[in-house]
């Protein structure tokens, strides 16, 4: 199991996908809103977040999540979470946030519904 | 000690010249040189180091007496040396010196007799020779270090070269030391911080909670660090308690300071009367706007009545357990609503459910710290797993109280997690309804029976058969002080009173005007001035409580205080005549 946080970035339909893989803590969660606020700058602007391999998240990742969601919200872009794990997905229902975040269950899924809004 | 072969320095006339015999040799420096190095390696701190140059100075150099100088403050402050000197060694300015103006120039110097500068000797000086080498990190100088001799001619290039590799050293560790030290510095000083942080959230949270109108509490209260980003409050109002835990996202002093907020908004909430609904839209709306990015806190409030219903609500915190006696199970309640701090939100976003606790129910609040806290093995405890410890202890032919179901939780929990550090704030709150509510009320009705029909013995002994069932049952409490009062015992009727008003947090300006009036019954005038001021503070109009402070007052022999309080209450109810009279009675006293 991986302790810390690693991502591949890459692009699709013009969209930037980050696949994320490890675990999301206090100690490590701004590295996702440096990456995401760094590829904001490069003009990025709808992400699809692959949270398939995120074997544990805390309450300061999903604060990162929830940053994340919030800025883009405001500046026209969006978000999607995909391919939650279990964990992932339990804490979303615990905190009620899964209705705050677009959620998919698939990359293709999240395409599709991107470009049908 | 360092192990060279070279003889004891010996200065000689050879053919009318000063030559130095034995003493140190090239051959000789780069062990010394190894050798200082290696015993600079392991210091920590500036005063070992300083300690280290002197007794390596005496081992190399053979001196009568050497002195470390340390530029602070604009001077060169003597920070260590062999012995002292007559007249003892002083501050010098740049310049000032063969040590000031060594670090002035950045350069070594080998003084071999100091009789040729007359004004680098003291009157009594006995140093004959000196070297001294400036202490040089980058440029810049850092002190000195003079070697000191009584005999002149002493030292020769090669110790010069010495010291001054020497000084080198010294300077590189002593660099390192200053960022050791001062690391250490800023640690404690950090530690000093959190500590004085605990204090202050210790103060917002509480230690010990009284049972509640037959509701008994357990707790408790772990932060990760020094200080938590979980919160929990307990909010008495007479016939309702208002419960609150919260668990802020992150960790530490920014965690912690958002429940220090949490913590005055929710108790200003209570205070003026806030449905549970309301009270979300309120926390969220005056502490969202100050929340730093990607900060948010899930809350549960649940409010507890007289009758042992309650209400609930949730903002995405895990659902409120609650353990059914009778059926041995647990409901699990939650309502809908998103975590707060994250965007506006209404009252209509929550929802507000009810349900009742039956005597010998539990309720159980947490926060995630514990199932999500991982074992040895890096498993999640998880939910289940709690859920699962609650319903044994809680199931237990002869159940535990909400304070012991909290011990025996801890212990399986602290047992299951053995072996890895905690990763979160863990806050637990417990409370239940004592199993012994149902005798205590059928007794405490009995007792009201007999009241009524003026038997006040049989009424004295059943209400305080029901005290000893339940000591916590409110109507009980309030029965015994007015039971005590008819049998004109002021001291017992204050003391059931002063508990029923302790227990429930019936903050009423006319409990406390009782309570003045029956300690000023039992002669206790401090008492009871106590009492009416508190009554006065919380309504400054309640003229029977002025009225009584001013008795209080002329029964000392205070009559200037009793008119003034009379006056007071005059000028807050002017067309009381009661009052008026009263000050003109008082007035008019001789």
């Amino acid at each position: 199991m991986l302790d810390r946080l690693e991502f591949t970035t890459t692009k699709k339909d013009g969209h930037t996908i980050i696949e994320i893989r490890g675990e999301m803590d206090v100690y490590n969660s701004f590295e996702l809103k440096n990456l995401m606020e760094e590829l904001s700058q490069n003009g990025s602007t709808k992400f699809i977040l692959k949270m398939g391999a995120l074997s544990y998240i805390d309450s300061s990742g999903l604060g990162a999540l929830i940053n994340q969601q919030m800025r883009l919200q405001k500046s026209g872009g969006e978000m999607f979470l995909v391919s939650l794990s279990d964990q992932v997905r339990s804490v979303l229902e615990l905190t009620k946030m899964h209705s705050f975040f677009k959620i998919s269950g698939s990359e293709n899924e999240a395409l599709s519904a991107s470009s049908a809004a | 000690m360092i192990a060279l072969k070279y003889g004891k320095r010996k200065v000689v006339n050879y053919r009318g010249a000063r030559m130095i015999v034995g003493g140190l040799t090239s051959k000789n420096k780069i062990d010394i040189l190894l050798y200082i190095s290696k015993e600079f390696a392991y210091i920590d701190n500036q005063r070992d180091l300083f300690d280290r140059v002197v007794a390596l100075s005496v081992e190399i150099f053979e001196v009568d007496n050497v002195t470390v100088r340390l530029w602070q403050n604009g001077q060169l402050v003597p920070v260590r040396f062999l012995k002292e000197t007559t007249p003892p060694r002083r501050p010098l300015r740049p310049g000032e010196g063969y040590s000031g103006a060594v670090f002035i120039e950045k350069k070594p110097v080998n003084l071999d007799n100091l009789e040729h500068y007359p004004d680098y000797l003291d009157e009594n000086e006995s140093t004959r020779c000196a070297m001294v080498v400036p202490i040089l990190f980058r440029d810049e100088a850092l002190g000195t270090i003079s070697i000191e001799k009584d005999t002149a001619y002493f030292y020769k290039k090669d110790d010069l070269e010495i010291l001054e590799a020497m000084a080198s050293q010294l300077a590189l560790a002593l660099n390192e030391v200053k960022l050791i030290e001062g690391l250490v510095e800023a640690r404690s000083r950090i530690q000093s911080d959190l500590k004085m942080g605990r204090s202050v959230q210790s103060q917002i949270i509480p230690s010990e909670i009284a049972p509640w109108n037959s509701i008994r509490f357990g707790h408790y209260f772990e932060p990760m660090v020094e200080v938590s980003g979980d919160y929990f409050d307990v909010m008495r109002s007479g016939n309702s308690l208002t419960c609150i835990i919260a668990d802020v996202s992150g960790h530490g002093v920014p965690a912690a300071l958002v429940t220090m907020a949490l913590h005055f908004q929710f108790r200003r909430c209570v205070e003026q009367g806030f449905g549970l609904t309301e009270m979300m839209e309120e926390l969220n709306e005056s502490i969202r706007h100050r929340l730093p990015d990607g900060t948010y806190f899930t809350t549960q409030l649940i409010r507890i009545y007289a009758d042992h219903t309650y209400s609930y609500v949730n903002a995405g915190h895990v659902r409120l357990m609650h353990y059914k006696r009778a059926q041995k199970e647990f409901i699990f309640h939650d309502t809908k609503g998103i975590p707060l701090g994250i965007a506006p939100v209404r009252r209509t976003d929550y929802e507000e459910k009810f349900s009742r606790l039956e005597p010998g129910d539990a309720l159980v609040m947490l926060t995630d710290g514990f199932y999500e806290q991982r074992t040895a093995t890096h498993e999640e405890t998880g939910l289940q797993t709690v859920i699962n410890w609650f319903g044994e202890i809680l199931g237990a032919a002869n159940p535990p109280d909400a304070a012991e179901t909290t011990v025996q939780f801890l212990d399986r929990f602290n047992k299951h997690v053995e072996g890895w550090p905690r990763e979160d704030d863990l806050t637990l709150l417990v409370l239940d309804c004592s199993v012994h509510l149902e005798n205590a009320r059928k007794v405490y009705l009995e007792a009201r029976k007999f009241l009524r029909e003026k038997n006040l013995s049989k009424a004295e002994e059943l209400a305080l058969e029901a005290y000893r069932l339940d000591s916590s049952l409110h109507d009980n409490l309030l029965l015994l002080s007015r039971v005590y009062n008819e049998q004109s015992r002021p001291d017992e009727a204050a003391r059931f009173l002063s508990e029923y008003v302790v227990s429930s947090g019936a903050h009423k300006p006319e409990y406390y005007h009782m309570l003045g009036t029956l300690y000023y019954g039992n002669g206790d005038i401090r008492a009871a001035k106590r009492e009416l001021k508190k009554s006065l503070s919380l309504d400054h109009t309640f003229t029977r409580a002025s009225l009584m402070l001013a008795r209080c007052y002329l029964k000392e022999g205070a009559r200037p205080k009793a008119i003034k309080t009379l006056q007071q209450a005059l000028k807050s109810s002017p067309a009381n005549e009661q009052v008026r009279q009263s000050l003109k009675n008082v007035e008019s006293m001789a």
